[in-house]
């Protein structure tokens, strides 16, 4: 129907302009939600979510029960929405949409599964509207009409996509699903009655969390490298929390201050625990194999004061928690002789690349050399464009003027010459030829000229890009 | 009043003093001191007994005896720049006590806070002239802060972290919101972790005597000319190793348990050595540059030490053994 027709046959028609973007943030909120009934829920875009409940519906006292609860919270934050459990993905879909029947037992006979089916219109096959179209020309509207048809003359004319469907929704094939979020190798939650809206609270509740969690690590040798923490909100909002760490965790205590420092970072405006949460679920998304000492050794050396990795590991978590991780750094060094690229920065939560091997003699600029520094100890990032006079064009400079100020060069050291990495091709790139200088008053600076006078520019230009201390 | 004097109601002040402070400064110590008037042997003796100070230099550094010894390794240390060009000149200097902190604690990892507007403004640290300033990059953990209020709180955290033996902050703080408040907290994390805090007031240059603070000493930085090594040909010298002139502008406990005044305006001039990570007094800068491969000057030495009368016992002690290195080294 077109819009004008609509509004012919009703003029008081309000009129809202889809917004995609909005409609699929909602949806992934929905889908967030749902993962306080099991952490397996896919996005169906784009107006449904596929929730694998196996094993998780006891929990809600049965499937219907499960379906109910779902049902009654989606209408109860405004949605107006249908929900079906069926032994596969395909059949749920297809219920939710065109039956009344919501739920199919897993034990269902395979003939009784037929005959459900086979009431089932072929737009619950989920398939193009152009093969149903083409489909319903030939007299075909049900699934039964496909079902007692052979199947492949219907695979020649309407395509494979039909009869895959069809084994889909049958559960004769399987139909996977791909869930928003990874599914976290150990998971610990707890549910309120009522929501807990207060900070302390939820801290406290965090710390019992990370007790349990750390019992199941404990239990498999191993620590966590990526913790996460869901609140769920009464009115259906989802927050997450997440912080990683540079070793496998596995102290209740260290858990419980790393979340502290987020929720702390958060922010009261940010965490907006309205209404209250009332499921809170930490989960161990990152798991690390990791021998540690039995806790009673480790009280022990806690006592003793011996641990100091472990205390800078704990320090490096707690800022990164904090900052962000991109804000605590340590250096690599990279295979390049380009200054700005020589090394790089990452974040020192993360495992270093090549373990063990080369973890101290990583640096090959060593102190040891028999030579003045050649490298400034703060380096510019881009280098600063600095106006020069040199005697000679390919000269060192006599002055510099650096932010608006002149400085005289007392003393001069270069140039040490960098040539651009030609075998990768890159075409811009001058050569630069440093120069270690010092003004009159002592301010020392590595400077550099891009490009060679005469062979590859007419106008070199000057940089600064360092400072000496 | 003569400090000599020792009268006993000082002595009592003093450890009542020092017991507030609840610090390890040994004041039955200092004041035994007083009887040998002899400064040099009371330097000596306070690096003997207080091995909770890290000398900056060889023995008989100036700078460690206007100290009483060295630095406290416990404790907040400002850092200001003279003049809002040495900036680098004072970052530098705060590195260059970090190697020696670190040197006394192997093990333990160096924390460098630097704020993003300190970024823009200064560059950030680079490693490769990190590690040839004699630090080492492997240990180092750079921490960037988006504001003021962050960087006191890292710097907070990260001093009571037992592996860390060394945090610089470089922070744009205003010396009007810097109060004796924000740097105890400071100076008791420090204590608390054993760790040595260094916090550069890079928005406060020149201001070294206007800042109110309860760090331990304060140190206002100048960019000094280096010695510069003669060119092969003709133009311009070469730029020799770093040189900065250093004044101590304020000390806790410090000068009057050594029983002199201390010249509080007074820069002294001082180069980093980076090969032996110790810093050494300008004036035995020709000694230390014979051994590079830079042509040595015979005879500078003896002309140059005449100038200091109160470095002239360590300085010829010390020309002797440099001078037999040296030699030792060409032979």
């Amino acid at each position: 129907m077109t819009l004008a027709d609509a509004r012919a046959m009703l003029p008081a028609l309000v009129l809202a302009e889809a917004d995609i973007a909005a409609e699929a943030g909602l949806l992934a909120a929905i889908a967030d939600w749902c993962r306080r009934f099991t952490p397996l829920a896919a996005l169906d875009a784009p107006d449904g979510v596929l929730l694998d409940v196996s094993g998780a519906s006891h929990l809600f006292g049965g499937e219907r029960a499960l379906l109910h609860e779902i049902a009654a919270a989606l209408q109860a934050q405004g949605f107006a929405a249908r929900a079906a459990l069926a032994p596969n993905p395909a059949l749920a879909w297809a219920l939710a949409r065109f039956a009344d029947v919501e739920l199919v037992p897993a034990d269902m006979q395979e003939c009784g599964l037929h005959k459900l089916v086979a009431d089932l219109p072929i737009a619950a096959l989920r398939i193009e509207a152009g093969t149903i179209a083409a489909l319903a020309q030939a007299g075909l509207r049900r699934i039964g009409d496909l079902l007692m048809r052979p199947r492949a003359p219907i695979a020649a004319r309407f395509g494979a996509d039909v009869v895959a469907r069809l084994d889909a929704i049958l559960g004769v094939r399987g139909d996977p699903l791909s869930p928003r979020f990874e599914t976290p190798a150990y998971l610990v939650e707890r549910r309120f009655a009522e929501g807990i809206a207060r900070r302390a609270d939820i801290e406290v509740t965090i710390s019992g969390l990370a007790h349990e969690l750390c019992i199941l690590l404990e239990r498999h040798d191993e620590g966590a490298r990526e913790i996460d923490v869901s609140l769920f909100r009464v009115d259906g909002i989802v927050k997450h929390l997440s912080a990683g760490t540079s070793r496998p965790l596995r102290d209740p205590k260290l858990i419980a201050r790393l979340f502290r420092e987020r929720i702390e970072a958060a922010g009261e405006e940010d965490l907006d625990t309205g209404y209250g949460f009332d499921v809170v679920r930490l989960a161990a998304i990152k798991i690390e194999r990791a021998r540690m000492p039995q806790s009673a050794l480790a009280i022990g050396m806690e006592a003793s004061g011996g641990n100091h990795s472990a205390d800078l590991a704990d320090l490096i978590d707690r800022l990164g928690a904090r900052l962000g991780l991109w804000r605590v750094l340590r250096f690599e060094q990279q295979e390049t002789h380009i200054p700005e690229f020589a090394v790089a920065a990452v974040p020192a939560a993360q495992t270093r690349k090549r373990s063990g091997q080369k973890s101290d003699a990583e640096f090959s600029f060593s102190a040891s050399a028999d030579l003045l520094p050649t490298r400034p100890l703060k380096l510019f990032e881009p280098p600063e464009p600095i106006d020069a006079i040199a005697p000679v064009p390919d000269g060192p400079p006599a002055r510099i003027r650096w932010r608006r100020v002149w400085h005289d060069i007392a003393a001069i050291e270069g140039p040490e010459r960098i040539a651009p990495e030609w075998w990768k091709h890159e075409e811009a790139a001058l050569t630069r030829d440093y120069f270690r200088a010092e003004d009159s008053f002592g301010q020392r600076f590595w400077l550099f000229r891009e490009g060679l006078y005469t062979t590859e520019t007419a106008q070199p230009r000057w940089f600064l890009h360092g400072l000496f201390g | 009043m003569s400090l000599a004097g020792s009268s006993e109601r000082i002595g009592f002040l003093r450890e009542t003093l020092a017991r507030i402070e609840a610090q390890t400064f040994p004041a039955k110590i200092a004041f035994s001191l007083q009887d040998s008037p002899d400064a040099a042997t009371q330097g000596v003796v306070w690096r003997s007994l207080n091995s909770d100070r890290i000398a900056l230099g060889a023995p008989g550094f100036s700078l460690d005896r206007m100290l009483g010894g060295g630095m406290q390794r416990c404790a907040l240390h400002d850092i200001v720049a003279a003049h809002p060009r040495d900036g680098a000149a004072s970052a530098a200097f705060a590195a260059a006590l970090a190697v020696r902190f670190g040197k006394a604690n192997a093990r333990g990892a160096f924390v460098w806070i630097v704020e993003e507007a300190g970024a823009r403004e200064e560059g950030l640290p680079y490693a490769p002239g990190l590690c040839l300033h004699g630090l080492d990059p492997a240990r180092l953990i750079l921490v960037r802060t988006l504001h003021v209020r962050d960087t006191l709180w890292v710097m907070e955290e990260a001093l009571k972290c037992r592996g860390v033996s060394a945090v610089l902050a470089e922070t744009w703080l205003k010396a009007k919101d810097y109060s004796l408040t924000v740097s105890r907290r400071l100076a008791l994390a420090a204590r608390a972790g054993g760790t040595a805090g260094l916090l550069r007031h890079a928005a406060a240059a020149g201001e070294a005597d206007a800042i109110v603070s309860a760090a331990a000493t304060r140190f206002e930085i100048a960019a000094r000319r280096s010695r510069p090594a003669p060119a092969a040909g003709r133009g311009p010298p070469l730029p020799g190793p770093a040189a900065w002139g250093v004044r101590v502008a304020r000390m806790r406990a410090g000068a009057a348990g050594l029983g002199r005044a201390l010249d509080w305006q007074k820069f002294s001039d001082v180069v980093w050595d980076h090969e032996e990570t110790c810093f050494r007094d300008a004036l035995s800068l020709p000694m230390v540059a014979a051994p590079r491969n830079r042509p040595a000057r015979t005879g500078a030495p003896a002309q140059l030490v005449a100038i200091g009368p109160r470095a002239f016992s360590y300085a010829t002690s010390n020309m002797d053994k440099d001078q037999r290195r040296a030699a030792s080294r060409v032979a």
